[in-house]
């Protein structure tokens, strides 16, 4: 165990040693909101203050706020290391010790994270303060409660549904391109830019049985209060399932994957 | 005067073999070709997203109708694409840093044009050239905007400007390499900066609109191709899009110069 709070303890200190580029990548979250407040206002006012899209006023420029900021935070980048490491012949040192390759990354990756989650909770809470009297939302504290775990359990939930996608390193070479490809279609499907609803019943429906939107539009929907306890609840039961789902299927497909890989080197 | 005009011949001519060139070593790994191309329709496809909440919505931005914003996101799309073209220009800080500056400087003609003209990339820039034309043209017919000379010629005039800014602007964010060591931030922030044209500037606020105009002009790059063909600029912003064009290649031209003297390279 002592291990893996090492790993864990080196990603805290990995994070913070360029602090200036860390708030500078939270600095560039704030740009993209902006223009999409802008956006919602825009829409908002023509439309005479109904609801739209299955959210309110405040509902939508709450969602928009923390998306950004909750799209920064589960993106976990382990693509690009396990594809490092296989293309590099540095997972040959992790096969050789007594580790499991998979947990040590996720140990490294939630210790990357932790600074992340520390600033997320107070720039949330700053948020919803702002919210509050720009916009009139009012959130409730149960809500605010549940968001946290859900956003904890995005952040492992994406981190599996990448590691399995990453295996594919071991069949492909030029695959660096292929990941950044398809981080900005899960990124704008799992509700990054804006909600699921918008792109209409016929995916929302669909986006129910996909683990993606359990990374970032689920988690907001439970902040926003668009969705009750009971079904916030359920959320958290679905992001545990199918985090149990993906981590089999990475073992497997790591292992599998093992089989073909081949090191050579002094 | 004469001796002028054949050294531009000359460096059009270089600028179209550099051009070949980068043409044929992409075809030759057809697969990282279509990979780009992969990459750059993910990243538009959050640029059309916009578009498609303007169009389902029927949203007015400020005083544009939907299809008079169709023409500004296509200039957006067009410009990212010229953006992605110019490698050379994005290359630079990675250029820096190795010290692979020094072959490039043992050339003959200008370094500035060798390094930034030298190579292009056409996986990144084809979609959104495509896209972006398909969809400035697609505006144009949607709302209906007759074509004449006038029109033609100050759309295709303020676009030719956009593009010396699109130079401009990316030169001098790479150049700052030669005073910061890690380019990462400024990047970041220079792209979250560009994006800020995915939509019209009329949906701003005055103020944003203001600081985007006068302070720091990335408006003028993909705004003001849809407002002269809509007959929405104003004398100042006729003028304005001209001054800084021509002001921003100058300063640019500037920075390459401190720049290039601060340049120390320890190759064997």
């Amino acid at each position: 165990m002592g291990k893996y709070k090492t790993a864990f303890l080196v990603g805290i200190s990995n994070s913070m040693e360029f602090r200036f580029d860390f708030f500078m990548n939270l600095l560039s979250t704030v740009f993209p909101i902006i223009m999409q407040v802008f956006i919602w206002v825009s829409v908002y006012s023509g439309s005479g203050g109904d609801a739209m899209y299955g959210y309110t006023f405040p509902q939508m420029i709450m969602y928009v706020v923390v998306a950004g900021a909750v799209s920064k935070f589960t993106n976990t980048g382990v693509e690009y290391m396990v594809n490092e490491d296989i293309h590099s012949g540095g997972i040959a040192k992790y096969l050789v010790r007594p580790v499991n390759y998979i947990g040590f990354r996720l140990c490294d990756i939630v210790g990357n994270k932790f600074a992340s989650m520390v600033t997320m909770i107070f720039l949330t809470l700053g948020a919803l303060a702002v919210l509050f009297f720009a916009v009139d939302f009012v959130v409730v504290p149960a809500a605010v409660l549940l968001f946290f775990p859900s956003l904890a359990l995005a952040a492992v939930l994406n981190f599996f549904i990448f590691f399995c996608l990453s295996t594919l390193a071991f069949w492909l070479t030029e695959i660096g391109n292929f990941f950044h490809a398809i981080s900005v279609v899960i990124m704008v499907m799992s509700g990054g830019v804006f909600p699921v609803s918008v792109f209409g019943a016929g995916y929302e429906t669909i986006s129910r049985y996909i683990p993606l939107t359990y990374t970032i539009n689920y988690p907001i929907q439970i902040l926003s209060g668009a969705v009750g306890t009971r079904e916030a609840m359920e959320v958290l039961f679905i992001q545990f399932v199918w985090i149990v789902i993906l981590a089999v299927l990475a073992k497997l497909s790591w292992n599998w994957g093992l089989k073909k890989y081949v090191a050579v080197g002094g | 005067m004469k001796e002028r005009l054949h050294e531009l011949k000359w460096y059009i001519k270089v600028a179209i073999h550099f051009g070949k060139l980068s043409l044929q070593s992409v075809m030759e790994y057809p697969l990282n070709f279509a990979s780009g191309v992969c990459v750059e329709l993910a990243y538009m496809m959050i640029k059309l997203v916009y578009l498609y909440v303007v169009l389902s919505t029927g949203m007015n931005v400020g005083s544009l109708t939907p299809d008079m914003v169709v023409i500004f996101v296509g200039t957006y799309i067009f410009m990212t694409g010229i953006w992605m073209l110019l490698s050379g220009v994005n290359n630079i800080p990675d250029q820096v840093v190795k010290g692979d500056l020094d072959l490039i400087m043992t050339k003959p003609g200008s370094l500035q044009f060798l390094q930034t003209f030298g190579k292009y990339n056409f996986a990144l820039a084809f979609p959104n050239v495509v896209m972006g034309t398909v969809l400035m043209v697609g505006g144009w017919s949607l709302c209906k905007i007759p074509v004449t000379l006038s029109s033609v010629g100050s759309f295709l005039f303020y676009l030719i400007t956009g593009i010396i800014l699109t130079y401009s602007f990316g030169l001098m964010a790479s150049l700052l390499v030669f005073w910061v060591t890690s380019l990462n931030a400024v990047s970041t922030l220079y792209a979250a900066l560009w994006d800020y044209n995915n939509m019209p500037m009329e949906l701003y606020p005055k103020v944003i609109k203001q600081i985007g105009t006068f302070i720091i002009p990335i408006f003028l790059v993909t705004n003001w191709p849809g407002m002269a063909v809509l007959g929405k600029l104003d004398m100042i912003q006729i003028i304005w899009g001209i001054v800084i064009p021509v002001l921003a290649f100058w300063l640019a031209r500037l920075m390459w110069k401190a720049g290039i003297k601060r340049y120390t390279s320890a190759n064997g």
